[in-house]
């Protein structure tokens, strides 16, 4: 068994780990402490902050890549075998057997059978069992969870009381996320919780790895928008003049191309190159260097927004009288931008940002569905959702594949956007006009 | 008064568009040299060089990018394909794409199409965005306040993917109020292009609504508003005749960025219900990786973008009597 990580990996852990520092970091210091009680005084921010992080480490598991006689990740360890089991082809949530009927050679000549599922253990024989089992499953993890709890409970009965509410809704939220995710691990451990697919994948676990995409695609292309439209921004504003007319010219011209267009333009520029000269890449690796296109390219067509902002807020900023002293003081320009202007427009930073932030998991199954998103074998709920889409026309309709995607996808997309909502209310309460209009 | 404006603004567009040439220029042909998209349309495998040269010759790529050694005097920047296509473009030509018809004839019969479900997609989709937002600011004391904040959230967590899927299985599949996809045109279009519509006023309506919500309350606060409530006047009436008339400022910019977005048509909506538009052919395009044909329509966005801009500017000129002044 040997570790090993691929480039988008190493990205996206340090990212986590930089963030998760910075953000300990900053809690350090007593004005930004405020921010953050003011942001967590939102009961909304704190229960969407605590189902977040589950997200987050489970995308963290899935960024680890193991070798054990073929590459896998820790998440796919944790799942195993689901990520190679198959079966004959479609079946149904919760059920034993396929979907699909077989023709089977029987005693008395040939018949259809509903062939038994192989990951299913063969003593549950129909659904009656299957339900039986997840009801006993339920039941038998509320006893030990509870027990858990009572545990908990008269360990830290006298902390409990001094808590602050806050910090009691976000353990009580993670607690119930625990027993969610519990319960579904167990269940997934012996049947294919949300059915399988087309060719016998299993949907839940297909749905569980495409949080990682989902999340890396946003986080990669925010670090990427960030140093561009702080830099750009920053120095259009402060120095005026041709520097201004330049940045502007340049994000006039990104922006006047169309998103789609661009993001079209270059990747197929990118697959013919990679085509040309790095034809001897393997699959996985294709398939790594493509995400991160994808984000680089996302971040190229959306960095122009923040940029403006900034720019316009630094345009205020620079007739305070704060500035003027520091430039009378003979502070150099770089000095001024970093220690005065920067801390002042972080506020339009961070709301920009994080509520852009859902914004690039939607568009990922958007792009993917275009043609021009991340590759085939990456698991993504837009890839998900591009080879379920034509099955919704089937008789018997087959639905799970397409709602599991729907659902994940609209579950981590609603906690983003509730944080979002949240942060924005506590760094901008008047409600300036700093969003954009997707 | 106007047309100084006017001729100020083609003046910084010029160079933009002359840049994004450059770029689409770029990205194609230098990147990957006509030699590599000859290879990969003639399959990576067993081309001969001569099959090469003859595809290079049909495109009209045989030439050298920026400088033709072989030429003389002012042939060595002519016979290029940097000048060759600069020129083309010049004349308002787009080239051949690889079904053989050329880029603007498809142009021509595909904007129809495009424009019958973005347009009135884009007109209803705004007016029922604004209407909501106004419904919104109006009972902003009451508890629908927080309902609407919770409301568009969740409709803007969830992916314009679901609802076009959704509405296609229910509203067309199963109920069959109207045809599932296709086009024809005429009148008949009408029948077809209904769906689409409401897909992408629906679709629209979470990030719309709230976007308003934020342009009206900045106005709703202003002190013109207090005034007119204590001078009596209904609220209702404050809320369309002042509070609207004020924050239609910045609802024009941000209606004009749209503009691109209409006439590319939505992409999304066009691929899936087989409307034969400008979308649908940038799909094919990008499936079919035909090179000339997605450079076309980033002229042509880029061409849109730029002309939306100079619209907001026009309207700016008649909403905004300071402009005039100035």
């Amino acid at each position: 068994m040997k570790f090993y990580l691929y480039l988008s990996d190493i990205l996206y852990l340090l990212f986590c780990i930089l963030s998760i520092y910075g953000i300990w970091k900053s809690s350090r210091n007593i004005i930004n402490q405020k921010i953050w009680n003011k942001i967590f005084q939102q009961e909304t921010a704190v229960i969407s902050a605590s189902i977040l992080i589950f997200f987050i480490l489970i995308s963290m598991l899935d960024s680890i890549h193991i070798y054990k006689g073929y590459s896998m990740t820790v998440l796919d360890l944790l799942f195993a075998p689901l990520n190679i089991v198959m079966e004959y082809s479609y079946s149904k949530p919760f059920s034993a057997t396929s979907f699909i009927p077989k023709v089977m050679h029987g005693v008395s000549g040939y018949k259809q059978v509903y062939p038994h599922l192989s990951y299913v253990p063969v003593v549950l024989k129909n659904s009656h069992d299957v339900l039986a089992f997840v009801i006993k499953i339920a039941l038998t993890l509320s006893l030990y969870y509870w027990g858990a709890c009572l545990l908990f409970w008269f360990v830290f009965k006298s902390h409990w009381k001094n808590l602050y509410l806050h910090y009691r809704i976000s353990m009580m939220t993670i607690g119930v996320m625990i027993w969610l995710i519990l319960f579904l691990y167990l269940l997934s451990r012996s049947i294919h919780v949300f059915g399988t697919g087309q060719i016998g994948q299993d949907i839940f676990y297909q749905a569980v790895k495409s949080i990682r995409t989902g999340l890396f695609i946003s986080s990669m292309t925010t670090i990427i928008i960030l140093p561009f439209s702080l830099i750009l921004g920053l120095s259009a504003g402060y120095f005026g003049g041709v520097v201004d007319d330049i940045i502007q010219f340049i994000y006039t011209v990104i922006s006047s191309i169309p998103s789609v267009l661009l993001i079209s333009a270059v990747l197929l520029s990118w697959q013919l190159f990679q085509e040309t000269y790095y034809s001897q890449w393997s699959m996985m690796k294709q398939a790594d260097v493509r995400l991160l296109v994808i984000c680089v390219l996302l971040g190229l067509t959306n960095w122009a927004t923040l940029c403006r902002y900034i720019r316009a807020e630094v345009f205020k900023l620079r007739e305070m009288n704060y500035i003027k002293a520091a430039r009378l003081l003979g502070s150099s320009p770089a000095f001024i931008l970093r220690q005065h202007l920067l801390p002042n427009v972080m506020h339009i930073v961070i709301i920009t940002v994080i509520l852009d932030f859902s914004y690039y998991i939607l568009a990922e199954s958007v792009l993917t569905y275009v043609g021009i998103g991340v590759s085939p074998s990456t698991m993504s709920w837009g890839n998900m959702i591009n080879a379920a889409r034509l099955e919704l026309a089937r008789s018997p309709v087959v639905w799970w594949p397409l709602v599991t995607a729907f659902g994940f996808m609209f579950s981590v997309v609603l906690v983003c956007n509730l944080l979002a909502d949240a942060v924005r209310k506590a760094l901008n309460p008047k409600e300036e006009i700093f969003t954009q209009k997707a | 008064m106007l047309t100084p404006l006017l001729r100020k603004k083609l003046l910084w567009f010029l160079p933009i568009l002359f840049v994004v040439h450059i770029l689409t220029f770029m990205l194609f042909f230098v990147v990957n040299s006509p030699d590599d998209i000859a290879r990969s349309h003639l399959g990576q495998k067993y081309v001969t060089s001569t099959e090469i040269l003859n595809w290079k010759k049909s495109y009209g790529l045989d030439k050298p990018l920026f400088y033709n050694e072989m030429g003389q005097g002012f042939d060595k920047i002519r016979k290029t394909i940097f000048f060759q296509q600069t020129n083309q473009l010049i004349r308002g030509d787009f080239g051949i794409a690889l079904s053989g018809e050329t880029v603007n004839a498809e142009i021509k019969n595909r904007v129809i199409p495009s424009l019958a479900i973005a347009l009135p997609g884009f007109i209803f989709g705004e007016f029922i965005n604004i209407l909501v937002a106004m419904m919104w600011v109006y009972f902003r004391h009451t508890h629908l306040n927080q309902i609407g904040l919770i409301a568009t959230i969740c409709l803007l967590s969830i992916s314009t993917l679901f609802y076009i899927i959704f509405a296609q299985y229910y509203m067309a599949f199963l109920w069959k109020w109207f045809p599932v996809s296709g086009y024809e045109t005429g009148i008949s279009a009408i029948y077809f292009v209904i769906l689409p519509i409401l897909v992408h006023v629906f679709s629209g309506l979470g990030s719309g609504a709230r976007w308003y919500r934020t342009l009206l309350m900045e106005e709703v606060e202003q002190a013109y508003v207090t005034t007119a409530k204590a001078n009596g006047l209904r609220e209702g009436f404050i809320m369309v005749i002042y509070v609207l008339r004020n924050a239609l400022l910045p609802m024009a910019t941000s209606l004009i960025v749209l503009l691109p977005i209409l006439f590319l048509g939505s992409v999304l909506f066009e691929s899936f219900f087989a409307i034969p538009g400008l979308g649908s052919f940038l799909i094919k395009a990008i499936n079919q990786q035909d090179f000339i044909v997605v450079k076309a329509m980033v002229m042509m966005g880029s061409l849109a973008y730029l002309l939306g801009l100079m619209l907001t500017d026009v309207m700016y000129f008649f909403i905004d009597p300071r402009v005039k002044i100035q």
